[in-house]
């Protein structure tokens, strides 16, 4: 008797070929990230980062920048016209606030992805998950009580925070799976919610007790990427880029957790291990972003789910492309913020926010209730 | 790397000595003893809670256990996820079908136990795969998305995922509750035709008794945690322990082919018109 005989389907052809000649050739998986997506994330944020660099309050002319910036290549030498007051604003703020951005967007999109892999869950977001509150709290006690960021070997201020980020995530998760019965998605965000109101309003009361002005807290809850020189830029780049590393390898793993906990066991994955590693990793990375440029909230949200949209479901594509797009995203948002009402600046988070909520509304009613 | 559904490491028995299984105070599984022999079949049976699922989901790891559960006698228990994957593998009574996923890759998923942790699979995993969806007749649905098969084809393409892990074990949570009578004879005789074949060692959780004594060399059945029979079909299914157990009255006959079959014994009917 054949083995293999299907009863016939209406659709299928029944010689085994692939009949979709918009599919990938056959035997290569579907959720491969495609060439094309990742030269157009490079693309973004080559785009962004100039973009980013020439605007602002005083607008460098383009030619002049993009030969500034090829200059420092080495064995590049080209003069590129520009002033020295221009030269200075280039180097001293604009491309350190541009690389600021990019860092901290391609972190607060990654980890955004990551804690949507691992807690099975699209609303998760390192702001709506409470980590990002935790994270501030972190940064403010060691800003307000600690050692200054000049001294010692290692800045203990990201570690702070990644303590913070550590208490926040911990805190939101047993709240969730305390609350009985339900185990929506909407469950553990509404915990997350609940912790992150929570941690900040312990900030902004350790600010206000510590703070001369209202202003320097407003900036904080509302996140800033305002920067001189290149210190907070050098201080986060070693965790954001070790954090961006480990969610990035984890992506096929990230896919098989998609069928659930139990399955995933079943087909030879330490569940509960993969998740530490992915939620310690991640919170590392979004406590360093916090810890320097305060609580921008909704990039976890808006970049991963954009790229599902448009390259497809797997992590394969979702975590890389979410770190390229990620950092475009926060940059084409400080440009907003700075543009918007100059020469006053916008909060950034003001921005995320105003576009975050309705598309966070979206996501909840086309995915919320599973 | 053997071929689609050979186990790489050649065929297993699968030996479990004293499993518990316990809930938050519930006990799923009490102490359950059974051998499958290498390339036999054992069908699983029992009245709804009797901890079928739950014995399973032990072998797996999916749920913690005590007791000893063993293939060729290496301990499955202590070990990694990743080894027992490569002695055992699942077909879940319902799958999680992750949104979009397309056969292909959900089939690949079946490799993970053969990668190393951060690794990517290797054009000798993705032949494995193709192999799997050649001999299930699912090549046509390649890239499709799972979601949109039906009934009876998503079946098989998660029993090609199981299969794609190439283990000598293969277990089944109900393979035919949600099919009808036509797919169910097709997966049954799809996958005693694999277990000749590859000399699979099977372990299946069955509603149906009929196919349970139709394709099962061996019956187990479960009640309350426990077994309450081991034996084959004949010994096993009786007229009183059905009613014992499952609370049902059947006449147990012969079929033409010398096969049991289990016939509901009704009260007299009503009159009609």
């Amino acid at each position: 008797m054949s083995l293999t005989a299907p009863r016939a389907t209406a659709t299928g052809s029944g010689d085994g070929a692939g009949v979709d000649d918009r599919s990938p050739p056959p035997g290569r998986p579907a959720g491969r990230l495609r060439a094309g997506w990742l030269v157009a994330g490079v693309v973004a944020v080559v785009a962004a980062a100039v973009a980013g660099i020439a605007l602002g309050p005083v607008d460098l002319p383009l030619a002049g920048v993009v030969l500034e910036l090829l200059d420092r290549l080495p064995l590049v030498d080209l003069p590129s016209g520009l002033s020295d007051r221009d030269v200075a604003i280039l180097w001293q703020l604009r491309v350190p606030r541009v690389s600021l951005g990019l860092l901290v967007g391609a972190m607060l999109a990654t980890a955004g992805a990551g804690y949507q892999g691992v807690f099975r869950n699209p609303l998760a977001d390192p702001f709506l998950l409470g980590i990002a509150a935790g994270a501030g709290v972190g940064a403010t006690l060691a800003i307000v009580y600690g050692a200054s960021t000049s001294g010692g070997v290692i800045d203990p201020l990201p570690l702070a925070a990644f303590a913070g980020a550590l208490l926040g995530v911990a805190a939101t998760y047993a709240l969730s799976r305390s609350v009985t019965g339900d185990r929506s998605a909407v469950s553990l965000i509404l915990a997350g919610v609940a912790v992150a109101a929570f941690f900040t309003a312990i900030q902004t009361f350790v600010q206000m007790r510590n703070a001369d002005s209202i202003r320097r807290v407003y900036a904080w809850l509302f996140g800033s990427l305002a920067t001189t020189g290149w210190h907070d830029v050098a201080l986060i780049l070693p965790y954001v880029g070790a954090s961006a590393l480990v969610l990035v390898a984890h992506r096929r793993l990230l896919d098989v957790l998609g069928v659930g906990d139990r399955e995933a066991v079943a087909l030879g994955v330490p569940v509960t291990r993969v998740r530490v590693v992915v939620v310690i990793a991640a919170s590392l990375g979004t406590a360093a972003a916090v810890a320097v440029s305060g609580l921008i909230g909704f990039v976890g949200i808006i970049v991963p789910h954009t790229v599902r949209l448009l390259a497809g479901w797997s992590y394969r594509s979702v975590l890389p492309l979410s770190l390229l797009f990620g950092g475009a995203f926060m940059v084409a948002t400080d440009l907003i913020a700075r543009l918007a009402l100059a020469p006053a600046e916008v909060p950034i988070g003001v921005v995320t926010a105003f576009l975050g909520a309705p598309f966070f509304v979206v996501v909840l009613r086309h995915r919320g209730g599973s | 790397m053997g071929r689609a559904g050979h186990p790489v490491d050649g065929p297993a028995e699968l030996a479990l000595a004293q499993v518990h299984v316990a809930y938050g105070g519930h006990v799923a599984v009490d102490g359950v003893t059974l051998r499958v022999r290498t390339g036999s079949w054992t069908a699983l049976i029992g009245p709804n809670g009797a901890g079928k699922t739950s014995l399973l989901h032990a072998v797996t790891g999916a749920v913690p256990a005590t007791g000893a559960v063993t293939v060729n006698d290496a301990d499955l228990l202590g070990a990694h996820p990743r080894r027992r994957a490569r002695h055992v593998a699942l077909v879940p009574q319902r799958p999680v079908i992750p949104e979009a996923m397309t056969v292909y890759d959900y089939v690949l998923l079946g490799r993970t136990a053969h990668l190393s942790y951060l690794a990517v699979e290797s054009a000798a995993d993705l032949a494995v795969v193709s192999d799997v969806l050649e001999r299930l007749g699912l090549g046509a649905f390649t890239h499709r998305s799972v979601q949109s098969l039906s009934g009876g084809e998503q079946q098989r393409v998660v029993l090609a995922r199981a299969l794609a892990q190439q283990t000598p074990v293969l277990l089944l949570d109900e393979p035919t509750s949600a099919l009808d009578i036509g797919h169910r004879q097709h997966v049954l005789e799809l996958v005693d035709g694999l277990r000749r074949e590859c000399d699979l060692t099977v372990l299946a959780a069955m509603h149906d008794l009929t196919l349970a004594a139709q394709y099962a060399d061996r019956l187990v059945l479960l009640d309350g945690g426990r077994i309450a029979a081991d034996g084959t079909p004949a010994d096993v299914l009786t007229r009183r322990r059905i009613v014992d157990h499952f609370d049902a009255d059947v006449h147990v006959i012969t079929a033409p082919d010398g096969g049991l079959a289990l016939i509901p014994a009704r009260r007299a009917r009503p009159e009609h018109g």
